[in-house]
């Protein structure tokens, strides 16, 4: 039996230091959540050649334990490690690159045929890495507030506004002003030698 | 050098920043609402003190990425600007 009334959403939430991140059901069931046997989570990375790495789908429903998708179900939400991860059958990398990112998750009770089964897909940027050197950016300030500081101060501030906007670009799906934000938020970082967390 | 911070004294710290930024704050909307110039180096003040919680604000101290001389430094300069806001000391 198909699912009669479903709607799919998911919500999600990068880990601080990019080496994974917590997904958890924002879903309406009407009900029907129980009946379902079948969830992945696949991972698409669009990089900035707009080319697309899959990641291998992540099983929520092994066999018949649930666990992990009733983790998903939960507000808590559940867990994905990348080390928990593989791109065609090999490990991926350490963390996350930062960029844009859909997340899909797909949803079955066995009766769809493969590729017609509900998904969700959400659109979502990881920037762990740049929010960790904004974090960094923050140590250049010095007291008093001397012009040259007053523009850092600014600039500090801006910047967290531009993450924002980035955020922004890629949840209304607004790619190309993402790659721009980026490119202008990288040229910030540049230009007051910010290194790199990791 | 090794981490010297439980993560519930640095959440602390940071919620102690947080309070006088509000104090501060309070300041500069009475002093925007008369049209004082003043307003504007409160507003710095602010945007600095915003700067340095951002910095700080949920941060796992089990991470590295922010030595403890980097919070350290953040702390004392917050001190310093609060301390700058007559009504903080």
């Amino acid at each position: 039996m198909a699912y009669a009334d479903f709607t799919p959403k998911t919500l999600l939430q990068e880990a601080q230091d990019g080496m994974g991140f917590r997904i958890w059901d924002d879903s309406v069931w009407n009900g029907e959540s129980g009946i379902t046997t079948i969830c992945f989570v696949t991972v698409f990375f669009v990089n900035d050649d707009e080319e697309i790495i899959e990641y291998d789908p992540y099983e929520l429903i092994v066999g018949i334990d649930k666990t992990k998708f009733d983790e998903y179900l939960d507000r808590d939400g559940h867990i994905i490690n990348i080390a928990d991860l593989t791109i065609d059958g090999a490990a991926a990398d350490d963390r996350f690159e930062d960029g844009y990112y859909v997340i899909r998750v797909s949803y079955s009770e066995g009766s769809y045929v493969a590729g017609n089964e509900p998904l969700y897909d959400n659109n979502q940027s990881f920037l762990a890495l740049n929010r960790c050197m904004k974090r960094k950016m923050s140590i250049l300030l010095i007291w008093p507030l001397t012009d040259a500081i007053y523009r850092l101060n600014r600039d500090i501030f801006l910047q967290g506004l531009y993450l924002e906007l980035a955020e922004n670009a890629v949840d209304t799906g607004l790619t190309v002003q993402f790659r721009a934000i980026m490119a202008l938020i990288k040229a910030m970082y540049n230009n007051y030698e910010i290194e790199e967390c990791w | 050098m090794a981490f010297t911070i439980t993560q519930t004294d640095f959440d602390n710290m940071v919620l102690m920043i947080a309070y006088h930024q509000v104090r501060i704050g309070i300041v500069t909307v009475a002093l925007r609402g008369q049209g004082d110039p003043d307003a504007w180096r409160r507003e710095e003040e602010l945007m600095m003190l915003q700067n340095i919680i951002n910095a700080l604000r949920d941060y796992d101290v089990t991470d590295d990425y922010l030595t403890y001389e980097n919070i350290q430094y953040l702390n004392e300069l917050s001190k310093i600007i609060i301390s700058n806001c007559p009504i903080s000391s």
